[in-house]
């Protein structure tokens, strides 16, 4: 039943009603009969934030494209849409039909990082649904988890019956099929739940128990005997055999992102060790340069969007990319199309391409250092030198760019004073070379703008023993930074480190940490990764509510030996090789890129039967 | 290059839409339609299409305008087609013609525009007539918008109304509403202030509201806005055989 008519009611008084509307171009308005399946995709953000998510869009596709299937759309409303909703007894609803979610028989959630997590319960609270798994019974849906959370799902276990790791595509047929078929046999939610666990990639919490020792720590993670042990992470082998996704929503209001974007790869094999999305998406996994431009025209036809942008890791090592920009740039010449791509590596390789694609328009130029010492680029396997970077910026100021974007990151294991003085220094340096490049008034116009993010270590990294920094010694850093990185030219922003320190714990965390998730959100905390909406004090008092130090969590130094709550999901990359990545670190040794540098062993191909495939 | 001038309307979910996300899904739909249209130079070009004066948020309209200059011109019946397969639903052009270069803009030439207002009320059509007359006397009337406070001549500002019966308990304002630089009025304003001025009756709640009609002048005859730019006869490609 459409709730559009009490929806329309109360538009007229929030904020951007634009965001609770449907009729998007290339959204899908359809229906199923009963024994069709019908599938809530739910991004836990408000809508500018959720609509461009990838993933999301390539499941709305495919799911649409079967005839006994419906997929919808449902975002978090904004705080001014939900008091009225609350208000006036409005359940959440999708966007297409303007259906209460609770009519719904799968409601799929994306866990893109620890920060939404609240928003998962508000939303479930905002359909009627009860919030905790073991309250829901069989009148309701299915309530399921994907995206990169579900490497460490443990804190969202009390709220989700099931998860899937892995890549979509790979699965999502036989979890519907699957859930199409017990649907008609009537099937009772413990029978879905055992039925689902059979399917590879599928996380039933419910049939895993967790024991504690004394200390916390994790004994053992123990599986029902129908239950695999553990959980291997599902991959499309070959990417290149997935047809790019030719008809992406096309929203009305300003998104995040509002382009045509095409993923040219999947997966990074430059091991970065910090890095957690190049760690869980190996092995490397291209396009052809024809997929690529082929599906690029084809959705500037369905969409009409006027900007291109290549997406995946690191786009510069696609290894067609030279010539897949070069043929974008001369087919859309003159057609007011841009383009864009979005990682950039600190290299001249990577100018020659921007130079290319930006004849015009020359914003800003971004790139990511992440440290500050040869010493501590080196433990985190970032092979960057000072050398590349001041090279790599002094090109840029001479095509013309004045405006410089270095990433950092503070808080990284082993970090000490002289790492945080590296960036005071590199940072001025690349003030300095544009001083000597640029003259007149592109000189005046000379901006480096210095970002220093907090370090949350994660799981299934060479770092997912370390003890993530303390709020105090952050801001301790912080304040080193602000104190020295200071000049006309430069500029230092940096993200509230209180939020990385939650980020942290719940990165990390175990069963447990769900109650503390749990209290969170009755305290009122929401939208956590909206800096004004943040609040630090009730999470600190959820923690202690549930009996929890976050510290246990984000800030403890844990043994190799230790059961980690997430040991059960497999990314496919070894727990071996991690540790000895670590060790590598401590050794001040680097890792090569497996493309180039042959077999670094991780494990991953043959633990998941795959390859890098390049062209 | 050719000036088109397209009268479309806007209607469901997408009189939701603001003025600016109306002009990007216009500016994607022409690029859908292979309908080239010319760019403004600078660092950030921009398609050279101007439209008329916004459409308040949750208004739909059945009388839209907008002016493209566009590369090529292709004959009325086809542009049309071709610009009705890709729009959004809720969007949709009713006419549209090839306009001479040199004529003043939309914007500037509407002096009023026709609401159609539809309410749901207690009271009968006979009694809020009696009261909006009341109003209408009045020499002059407070405007309160945003936190602004104008006052505007009456009899300048509302050039005409009517009220109907619609059934149901509703009844719709028919409203000939100044528009321009004097005397504007929004279509909420009669309802707000019979709203304000007579307590006794209910509470009148807007269910919906529609822009009907615009025109270059205030006068009888109304000169529709359509029918005030001159078209030019655009070559053989537009010929019907």
């Amino acid at each position: 039943m459409s709730l559009w008519s009490q929806v329309e009611r109360v538009l007229r008084s929030v904020e951007k009603p634009t965001r609770y509307i449907n009729s998007e171009l290339n959204s899908v308005h359809k229906t199923v009969t009963g024994e069709g399946v019908r599938v809530a995709l739910a991004y836990p953000d408000v809508y500018e934030v959720g609509l461009p998510n990838m993933g999301l869009q390539i499941l709305y596709e495919l799911l649409n494209g079967r005839e006994d299937v419906v997929a919808e759309r449902a975002y978090a409303p904004w705080l001014d849409m939900e008091a009225v909703m609350r208000e006036q007894s409005i359940p959440l609803f999708t966007l297409e039909s303007h259906s209460a979610l609770a009519d719904f028989d799968i409601l799929g959630f994306t866990l893109q990082h620890e920060l939404i997590y609240t928003n998962v319960l508000n939303m479930l609270d905002l359909a009627g649904l009860p919030v905790l798994a073991a309250e829901r019974g069989d009148e309701h849906p299915l309530v399921i988890a994907g995206g990169p959370g579900t490497v460490n799902p443990e804190p969202m276990t009390p709220f989700i019956d099931v998860f899937v790791v892995g890549e979509a595509e790979e699965l999502i047929f036989e979890l519907v099929d699957a859930v199409k078929e017990l649907k008609r046999a009537r099937a009772g939610r413990e029978e879905v739940l055992r039925r689902l666990a059979r399917i590879p990639g599928v996380y039933v919490p419910t049939l895993y128990s967790v024991e504690y020792n004394d200390d916390g720590t994790v004994a053992k993670i123990e599986a029902a005997p129908d239950a695999p042990s553990s959980i291997t992470r599902r991959i499309v082998k070959d990417f290149s055999a997935i047809p790019v996704p030719r008809r992406p929503i096309v929203p009305f209001m300003d998104a995040v992102h509002d382009r045509c974007s095409v993923e040219v790869m999947r997966g990074c094999a430059r091991g970065c060790r910090f890095c957690q999305a190049g760690m869980i998406y190996r092995p490397v996994r291209e396009r052809t340069q024809e997929q690529v431009v082929s599906g690029i025209s084809q959705i500037l036809e369905t969409t009409g969007y006027e900007e291109i942008s290549l997406s995946s890791l690191s786009s510069a090592d696609y290894s067609a990319v030279e010539g897949t920009l070069k043929e974008l740039s001369e087919r859309y010449d003159g057609q007011n199309v841009s383009l864009s791509l979005p990682s950039l590596r600190v290299d001249a390789f990577s100018i020659g391409l921007v130079k290319e694609i930006a004849k015009v328009k020359k914003t800003g130029l971004t790139f990511a250092p992440e440290a500050g010492t040869q010493r501590m680029r080196d433990f985190i396997n970032k092979n960057v030198t000072e050398e590349d970077v001041l090279n790599t910026v002094t090109l840029a100021f001479q095509e013309g760019w004045q405006r410089i974007k270095l990433y950092f990151m503070i808080g990284l294991p082993t970090e000490t004073e002289e790492d945080l003085q590296g960036i005071v220094d590199l940072s001025q340096k690349v003030v300095e070379a544009g001083l000597a490049t640029l003259s007149g008034a592109a000189k005046s116009r000379l901006t480096v703008t210095v970002s220093a993010s907090a370090f949350a270590p994660k799981p299934h990294t060479p770092f997912q023993w370390v003890a993530q920094d303390t709020l105090e010694e952050f801001e301790a850093k912080q304040g080193y930074l602000a104190a020295r990185l200071k000049g006309r030219h430069l500029s230092l922003k940096w993200h509230n480190a209180k939020s990385s320190v939650v980020e942290g714990a719940i990165a990390r965390g175990d069963r447990r940490v769900g109650d503390a998730i749990y209290r969170a959100w009755l305290l009122g905390c929401k939208f956590d990764a909206w800096t004004k909406e943040f609040n630090y004090e009730s999470w600190r008092q959820a923690f202690a509510e549930a009996g929890l130090e976050g510290s246990f969590y984000a800030g403890r130094r844990r043994d190799f030996d230790e059961v980690l709550p997430w040991s059960h999901i497999e990314t496919g990359v070894d727990a071996e090789f991690l540790k000895e990545e670590f060790h590598r670190a401590t050794r001040g040794e680097k890792t090569g890129d497996c493309r180039f540098d042959g077999c670094g062993d991780c494990g991953v191909c043959p633990n998941l039967d795959a390859e890098n495939i390049i062209f | 290059m050719a000036k088109l001038l397209l009268h479309y309307g806007k209607d469901g979910p997408l009189k939701y839409l603001s003025h600016l996300e109306l002009i990007r899904a216009f500016e994607r739909s022409f690029r859908r339609a292979g309908v080239e249209v010319e760019a403004s130079g600078g660092f950030n070009p921009r398609p050279k299409i101007s439209y008329g004066p916004a459409l308040p948020v949750g208004t739909s309209s059945s009388c839209e305008y907008l002016v493209a200059e566009v590369k090529s011109s292709i004959c009325d019946d086809d542009i049309i087609e071709r610009i009705s397969r890709v729009l959004p639903k809720g969007l949709s052009v009713f006419r549209a013609k090839y306009i001479t270069e040199k004529q003043p803009s939309i914007a500037s030439i509407i002096e009023c525009v026709a609401y159609k207002v539809e309410v749901k009320t207690l009271a009968g059509a006979g009694e809020l007539s009696s009261l909006v007359e009341l109003l209408r006397n009045e020499e002059r009337l407070l405007i309160k918008h945003k936190g602004k406070e104008k006052w505007v001549d009456t009899k300048e500002s509302i050039l005409d109304w009517n009220i109907e019966e619609a059934g149901g308990g509703r009844l719709v304002f028919l409203l000939l509403l100044a528009a321009g630089e004097r005397n504007s009025v929004r279509p909420e304003v009669l309802i707000d202030k019979v709203n304000q001025s007579y307590p006794q009756v209910q509470d009148i709640e807007v269910v919906g509201i529609e822009r009907v009609a615009e025109y270059v002048n205030r006068d009888i005859p109304l000169i529709d806005i359509y029918d005030f730019y001159k078209n030019v006869t655009i070559g053989s490609e537009c010929e019907k055989s």
